[in-house]
C-alpha cells in the first residue's frame, strides 16, 4: 500500500506540474516540437579555448604562419557555435591577390550567405581540398581554408589578436552576442530566458534569427 | 572457565500463575501494564510474557541466542553476548536506529516510543543477579520449575532427556536448540512449536552469517574494484591518447600524399 | 526568472505549504518523539523515513558515481557536461537522506558514536562510513565548482590533481553503500515475503542503483530544461537511457534465474495483492522501459526518453518500498502507513532539496564545463608539417 502511495505521489506531482505548464499556455520539454531548445547543445566555455600560435581577426578569420612562410586561414570555433555546423561553400580562388577585409569564404545559413573577409593580404596559394561543403568539426586543426603568401604579415599581425587577447577578445564577443540575439532572436526562450539566468546561449542560436538579422550578423561580427 | 547459563522452559508443567511474570516486573522495576497478565504483550515495560494457547501457556521472552543477529546488526555495538549467556544492551551507545529490532528473528526487542530520549528494552537474563552466581527472577519465583534455570550444556542434557523418557507426551524437538544458531533459552513441548507463537522455520545457521556472506566480500570488491578502476582508467585514457596520435599520422601521411 | 522573490507562482506557494508543514511535523517529532509522530511500532520499526528516505534517495542519487565513471574513468568526455549537474543532486540527494535519518533516529544526537564505536559485523555500520566517506568525496568532487565561482585558481589546481583518486574512491564507496543497503535485509530472511528476499538483494540494489542513477540524469536534465531553458543534450540523454536499460535488464534477468533456481516461481502464481506488485513493480520498472528503450527511434525522441525515465524511476521507487515495506508488512501482519508528520517531513526534505539545488545553480558555474586551467590547446601543431603545394 505504501508503494502505491508513494508511486501514486511522484506520479501526481508530475501530472500537476504538466496541468500547471499547460494553464501557462507553455509546453513541457518533453512535448516540444521539432527544432526546438532541447535538440541543440549549449555555448559553452569551450569556445575560449584557442591554439597559441594563431593570431585572430576581429572577423573571426584566423591566420597562422606555417614554417615555409605560407600563412594559413580558417575561421574560429565561436562562429561554429553561434551558427552552429555551418561548411565554407566556396572561397578566394587560388592564384587571386586578397587584400585584408576581402571576402575570403562564403558559407551557408539556411537560404542566406554569409562573407568571411581575410584577415591578411596576400596571394591566395592553395584551397584545403577537403573543406568545400564539409560540415566544419575541427576550426584549428582539419578543417583548415587557404593557404596565403603573405605580404607584410609581420605588420599585418600586429593588428590581430594573439595569446590572451584572444580569449579576452572572445569573452567580449560572447556578451556582444547574447546582446545580439536578444535583439534578433524569434524565440526568445532561446536567448532570453537563458541569459538573464546567468546561463549560456545556446549553440547555433544564430540559425534561429531572422534572413534579416543573419545579415546584421555578418556587419556586427565578420567585418575585419 | 565460565559456564554459559540458560534457561529451559517445559510447556507441560506451565500452569500460567504468572509468577514469573510478576517477578520479572519487580526485578526490572517495571509499571503495571495490564490488569492480566494472561493479555499482556511483550512491551518496552514488559519483558516476559505468558500466552494463552487454549490449555497450554507459552512463555515468550528474549531467547539469547549463541550468535544473536541484534548484536551482529548495531552499528555501534550497542548490544553485547556476555560470557555468561545474557544478550545486554548498553543504552549510553545506542543510536536509535532500530535495526535491531527489524533484525531480531524472535521479534523481541522493544522500544520506549513515547520516549524523547528512548531506550530499546528486552529481557536480559537478569545479568546482575548472574553475575553475582544467582538465578533469574523469573526462575526462582517459578512454583512448578516450569522454568529451569542452569548451565546451557546441563539443560541441553535435560531436554533431551525428558525428550526421550516421554515421548508421547512430547513434540520430539527442542526449540532454540538449532533455531538461528541456537539460543540460551530453549523451550520443549508437547505440540509443534508455532502451534504456541513461536517462530519456525528459521534457518539452522546463526542469522549473522548470511549478512557475514556478503560483508566478507567486500576487501575483495574493494581490491578487485580499485584494480579495475585503476586499469580501466589507464586502458581509456591511452585509447584516447593513441586515438589522437593517429590522427596526427593520418595528418601526416595524408599531407605526404599531396 | 530573477524578477523578485514576491512574485507568486503555483509552485512556490505550494513548497511554502510544504515547508511550513514540515516543519511543524519536525516540531511534534522533536517534542512529542517518535510514538506521537509516526506509525512506527514494534512491529514495524523501519517505515517510510527508511523506505524512502534513505534507500530511495540514496538509490537516486546514483547518478553521481555513476556519470562520474563514465566520464573518468571510462574517459567519455563528451559526458562530462552532465557530470555537475549530478554530482551536485547526488550530494544534495546524500545530505537529505542523512537529515531524514536524523528524523527516523530515536537518538540523533548519538549519530556520531558510530565514528567511535565500532561494529565491523554490522552492515548498517558499513553503510554509515561509506555515506560519511561519500558525502565528503561528493563534495571534493563538486568544490572545484565553488572555486571557480570564487576564483581561486591554486587551490582548484590541487584539486584536479587529487581529482581521478577522489573519484576512484567515491565510486568504490558508493559500490560498497548501494549494495550494502540491500545487505541490510539479507539478516532476515523469514521476516520478508520470499519474492523480494534474496542473497542477492545487494546486487539488485546495486544494479538497479546505475540504471536508476542514469535514469534520474535524464529526468533532472528535463526538469531543468523545464524549469530553467537549459538546453537538453538530447544526445547523451539517449545514451544514458541505453545504459540504463542495459542494466535494467541484466538486473531483471538475474531476478528471473534467481527465483527460477531457489524454486520461487511458484509465489508468482499465487495471486495476493503482494504478487500484484511485485508484477507491476517489473511492468513498469522493466517491460515498459526495455520496450521503449530497446528500439533506438523512441530513444532519440524525447517524449519516450523522459517516458521511460518517469517509468525507471517509478519502478525503482515501488522495489525499493516494496522490500522494505510491502515485504516485511506481507510476513509479518502487522499493517503500516505512514503518518501525515512522516510523509510532510519527508515532502518537505525533497522540496529543500530542489530549492537548494535552483539555488546553487543560480549562482555557481553547474551547467558550464570545467574551466580549462591549463594553457590553450595546440591543435595547430598537427598541420605545420611539411606540405608539398600543387602549384
Amino acid at each position: 500500500m505504501v508503494a502505491i502511495f508513494v508511486l501514486i505521489t511522484f506520479l501526481l506531482f508530475i501530472a500537476i506540474d504538466w496541468l500547471v505548464l499547460k494553464s501557462q499556455k507553455k509546453k513541457h520539454p518533453a512535448f516540444e516540437n521539432g527544432t526546438s531548445i532541447a535538440d541543440i547543445a549549449v555555448f559553452t566555455k569551450e569556445i575560449f579555448r584557442a591554439p597559441l600560435e594563431i593570431f585572430l581577426s576581429k572577423g573571426h578569420t584566423w591566420a597562422q604562419k606555417n614554417e615555409y612562410g605560407l600563412i594559413k586561414i580558417g575561421i574560429d570555433e565561436f562562429i561554429l557555435k553561434a551558427l552552429g555546423k555551418i561548411a565554407i561553400t566556396k572561397t578566394a580562388e587560388t592564384g587571386h591577390v586578397v587584400k585584408k577585409g576581402d571576402v575570403i569564404f562564403e558559407a551557408s545559413v539556411g537560404n542566406k550567405t554569409l562573407n568571411f573577409r581575410s584577415p591578411v593580404q596576400g596571394t591566395v596559394k592553395f584551397i584545403n581540398p577537403l573543406i568545400l561543403n564539409k560540415k566544419i568539426n575541427d576550426p584549428y586543426g582539419d578543417d583548415w581554408g587557404v593557404l596565403m603568401a603573405a605580404e607584410n604579415f609581420s605588420e599585418i599581425k600586429n593588428s590581430l589578436f594573439t595569446g590572451n587577447d584572444i580569449r579576452k577578445f572572445l569573452k567580449e564577443e560572447f556578451s556582444r552576442l547574447k546582446d545580439f540575439l536578444h535583439k534578433h532572436t524569434l524565440r526568445p526562450e532561446l536567448a532570453g530566458a537563458t541569459m538573464f539566468d546567468g546561463g549560456n546561449v545556446v549553440e547555433g542560436a544564430v540559425s534561429s534569427i531572422t534572413a534579416q538579422g543573419i545579415d546584421e550578423f555578418e556587419k556586427d561580427f565578420l567585418t575585419v | 572457565m565460565i559456564k554459559q547459563k540458560g534457561m529451559l522452559y517445559d510447556v507441560t508443567l506451565c500452569v500460567g500463575c504468572g509468577s514469573c511474570y510478576n517477578a520479572c516486573k519487580e526485578q526490572n522495576k517495571l509499571p503495571a501494564t495490564n490488569k492480566d497478565y494472561l493479555k499482556d504483550h511483550l512491551s518496552d515495560k514488559t519483558f516476559t510474557v505468558i500466552e494463552q494457547y487454549g490449555e497450554l501457556y507459552s512463555r515468550k521472552n528474549c531467547m539469547h541466542c549463541k550468535e544473536p543477529a541484534c548484536v551482529s546488526v548495531c552499528p555501534v555495538g550497542a548490544f553485547t553476548k556476555t560470557e555468561l549467556g545474557p544478550v545486554i544492551y548498553d543504552v549510553n551507545k545506542c543510536i536509535g536506529c532500530r535495526y535491531c529490532m527489524q533484525a531480531c528473528p524472535h521479534k523481541v526487542p522493544r522500544y520506549e516510543w513515547t520516549s524523547l530520549n528512548p531506550r530499546v528494552r528486552k529481557c536480559i537474563l537478569c545479568y546482575d543477579r548472574l553475575k553475582k552466581g544467582l538465578p533469574t527472577a523469573c526462575s526462582e519465583a517459578c512454583p512448578t520449575g516450569a522454568t529451569l534455570f542452569g548451565d546451557l550444556d546441563d539443560l541441553v542434557i535435560e531436554a533431551k532427556k525428558r525428550l526421550k523418557e516421554n515421548p508421547s507426551t512430547y513434540y520430539q524437538s527442542i526449540y532454540g536448540l538449532k533455531d538461528a544458531g541456537g539460543s540460551s533459552i530453549l523451550v520443549i513441548s508437547p505440540v509443534p512449536f508455532e502451534q504456541l507463537g513461536f517462530t519456525s522455520h528459521l534457518p539452522g545457521e546463526p542469522l549473522p552469517k548470511l549478512t557475514a556472506n556478503a560483508m566478507e566480500k567486500i576487501p575483495g570488491v574493494v581490491s578487485v574494484g580499485a584494480l579495475c578502476l585503476g586499469g580501466l582508467y589507464w586502458l581509456t585514457k591511452r585509447k584516447n591518447e593513441i586515438a589522437k596520435e593517429e590522427r596526427l599520422q593520418k595528418k601526416e601521411s595524408r599531407s605526404h600524399e599531396k | 526568472m530573477k524578477n523578485s522573490i514576491l512574485k507568486f507562482t503555483f509552485w512556490k506557494v505550494v513548497a511554502v505549504i510544504i515547508i511550513v508543514a514540515g516543519l511543524y511535523s519536525a516540531f511534534i517529532r522533536f517534542t512529542q518523539g517518535l510514538g506521537a509522530s509516526t506509525n512506527l511500532s514494534d512491529a514495524f520499526p523501519w517505515g517510510l523515513w527508511i523506505g524512502f528516505d534513505m534507500l530511495c534517495g540514496v538509490g537516486l542519487a546514483a547518478g553521481g558515481f555513476a556519470i562520474c565513471a563514465v566520464t573518468h574513468i571510462f574517459n567519455v568526455e563528451k559526458f562530462k557536461p552532465l557530470a555537475r549537474p549530478a554530482i551536485l543532486t547526488a550530494f544534495l540527494g546524500y545530505i537529505l537522506a542523512v537529515c531524514g535519518l536524523m528524523f527516523d533516529l530515536g537518538r540523533p544526537w548519538a549519530i556520531w558514536h558510530a565514528i567511535i564505536m565500532w561494529n565491523t559485523h554490522s552492515v548498517m555500520f558499513e553503510v554509515a562510513w561509506c555515506v560519511m566517506l561519500y558525502s565528503t568525496v561528493l563534495f571534493l568532487e563538486f568544490f572545484p565548482v565553488v572555486l571557480e565561482r570564487f576564483k581561486l585558481p591554486k587551490i582548484l589546481k590541487i584539486i584536479k590533481r587529487v581529482s581521478i583518486p577522489i573519484m576512484m574512491l567515491g565510486i568504490l564507496l558508493s559500490t560498497l553503500h548501494q549494495s550494502s543497503l540491500g545487505s541490510l535485509y539479507l539478516i532476515m530472511p523469514e521476516k520478508m515475503h520470499p519474492l523480494w528476499y534474496s542473497p542477492l538483494l545487494p546486487v539488485f540494489f546495486y544494479l538497479s542503483a546505475i540504471s536508476t542513477g542514469f535514469a534520474m540524469v535524464i529526468f533532472e536534465a528535463f526538469l531543468s530544461a523545464r524549469a530553467y531553458n537549459h538546453g537538453l543534450k538530447l544526445n547523451l540523454l539517449s545514451a544514458c537511457s541505453f545504459i540504463s536499460i542495459i542494466f535494467i535488464i541484466i538486473n531483471f534477468t538475474l531476478k528471473i534465474v534467481y527465483l527460477s533456481m531457489s524454486g520461487k516461481l511458484q509465489y508468482l502464481l499465487i495471486l495476493s495483492p503482494v504478487t500484484y506488485l511485485f508484477y507491476l513493480e517489473i511492468l513498469i520498472g522493466t517491460i515498459v522501459p526495455a520496450f521503449f528503450l530497446s528500439s533506438r527511434k523512441f530513444r532519440e525522441d524525447k517524449k519516450y526518453l523522459y517516458f521511460s525515465s518517469v517509468f525507471i524511476i517509478s519502478g525503482f521507487l515501488l522495489n525499493r518500498i516494496n522490500v522494505s515495506i510491502t515485504s516485511l508488512a506481507a510476513m509479518s501482519k502487522a499493517s503500516y502507513f505512514p503518518s501525515i508528520t512522516e510523509i510532510s517531513v519527508t515532502m518537505m526534505l525533497v522540496v529543500i532539496g530542489m530549492w537548494a539545488f535552483k539555488l546553487i545553480i543560480q549562482n555557481f558555474p553547474v551547467f558550464s564545463e570545467e574551466l580549462e586551467l591549463e594553457k590553450p590547446v595546440s591543435v595547430i601543431e598537427s598541420i605545420s608539417k611539411p606540405l608539398t603545394l600543387s602549384e
